[in-house]
């Protein structure tokens, strides 16, 4: 494996004072295979073998690498495998096994298809700051590319089929993480867990599932994939759930600003 | 991989070698079930409806017998993990499915977003019909009556030139 220094979505992005990076991710299933848990190897091998094949036939000439990196992960060392998993390319739960799994991983590293994660594919494209139009732009344009030579599994009343039924529906996330330390410090970050609750978003820590918050950086996603269309829930998601958040983060670092800012000067947030 | 006879996933794998000529077999569980073969994870249907109607009499929930046709996942192990087995399994649990999901989506159980461009037409036109019926409620609930009847009008012109719903 051979990346560039860094991957371009650590780069500074709008909002990026409060929002690192911005991330959708999109879940899809074969119609003519179990889903992964029930699959056999035989089946999961195959499922990898489509997958390459359909990727090698996508139109990627708009994407900003023009290609992708495959990497098997029952072929995979431990060490490039946590290399994947710290750069956030693929999942802990992906790397855990070595089953027939395999990932796709743009050389920028924007943007990763995991094969045989929970659902067959798991496609997802990372973007500096809070900006989801390019990202998801771009991972519509891989989906319908690779659907040219797969079939999805899909139902006219649940919409895109996966493994989990919550995922059911447009099979997509939007996710960002978000660095909270005014928040945190403030003790405010309760009342957006619970605000966040209600609203239906998850906040997780900086791995995602199961994982604890490290650096006060926050990953929020949205849990509703059904009942509304993509554009509806990416305009709802980045235009009026997570400003109100960035707002309510900035108004804690001015706050602290003013009462003790020497607190401030030992914590590195920008005001 | 396809059942050899139909378009639904094959469950039994069977190599056959007669006269030293090998010959494989790849089936869906109900062609399997037409071709007489036993499949291990499954029961047989009079064996399924005993236990069914025993599990009423116990006043058990019968839903924990149920296992997906397409895959032979029991419903009491997607209790546990909370993972389907395929596809198919939607169909089979959907009365489960249904409450579970609509909780989980705030209150939401139609897909109202993209369809796969292989889906073609007759998705797009029942996901119009669709929502021409959940606006046909809200202007009904609203006593919008004018526009209750231009949207009857739209559903019975869609309903007309195609097939019905499928759920």
């Amino acid at each position: 494996m051979a990346f560039e220094d860094l991957g371009t979505w650590l780069d500074v992005g709008p909002d990026s004072d409060v929002v690192v990076s911005s991330r959708v991710r999109m879940a899809r299933n074969m119609a003519c295979f179990p889903f992964v848990n029930r699959a056999t190897q035989g089946q999961c091998q195959e499922i990898v073998s489509l997958t390459r094949q359909a990727l090698s036939e996508c139109d990627l000439s708009n994407e900003p690498t023009n290609e992708m990196i495959w990497v098997d992960l029952d072929q995979a060392s431990d060490r490039e495998r946590m290399l994947l998993v710290e750069r956030h390319l693929i999942s802990r739960h992906h790397a855990e096994t070595r089953a027939s799994k395999a990932v796709a991983v743009a050389r920028d590293e924007s943007m990763s298809l995991m094969v045989n994660e929970e659902d067959h594919l798991r496609l997802q494209v990372l973007t500096a700051g809070l900006q989801f139009e390019q990202a998801f732009s771009r991972i519509s344009q891989v989906e319908k590319g690779l659907e040219s030579t797969l079939e999805y599994a899909f139902s006219p009343r649940w919409g895109y089929l996966t493994a989990c039924p919550t995922n059911v529906g447009t099979g997509i996330r939007f996710s960002v993480m978000m660095h909270l330390p005014g928040l945190l410090i403030t003790r405010e970050i309760e009342r957006v867990k619970r605000s966040a609750k209600d609203l239906h978003l998850a906040v997780r820590g900086y791995y995602g599932e199961g994982s604890e918050s490290t650096g006060d950086l926050f990953q929020i996603s949205n849990q509703i994939t059904l009942g509304q269309s993509e554009d509806e829930l990416m305009a709802e998601f980045q235009q009026r759930i997570i400003p109100r958040i960035v707002d309510y983060e900035r108004q804690a670092r001015q706050m602290l600003l003013k009462k003790n800012p020497l607190l401030l000067s030992s914590t590195k947030i920008s005001c | 991989m396809k059942c050899d006879k139909c378009d639904k996933p094959a469950v039994v794998h069977e190599v056959v070698i007669r006269g030293g000529v090998k010959k494989e077999l790849h089936l869906c569980a109900d062609h399997a079930m037409q071709e007489g073969i036993a499949m291990p994870q499954q029961q047989p249907i009079d064996q399924l409806l005993t236990k069914f109607v025993t599990s009423k009499s116990n006043e058990k929930n019968p839903a924990e017998e149920l296992s997906c046709d397409g895959c032979g996942l029991p419903f009491r192990e997607f209790r546990k993990r909370g993972i389907l087995g395929c596809p198919d399994c939607y169909e089979v649990f959907v009365e489960q499915l249904e409450p579970l999901i609509s909780r989980a989506q705030n209150g939401a159980c139609h897909h109202t977003g993209s369809i796969p461009s292989q889906a073609g037409a007759s998705i797009d036109r029942q996901l119009i019909i669709r929502q021409l019926a959940d606006e046909l409620d809200s202007a009904v609930a609203a006593e919008q009556y004018e526009r209750a009847a231009e949207l009857r009008d739209q559903l019975d012109h869609l309903k007309l030139h195609g097939p019905e719903l499928e759920d």
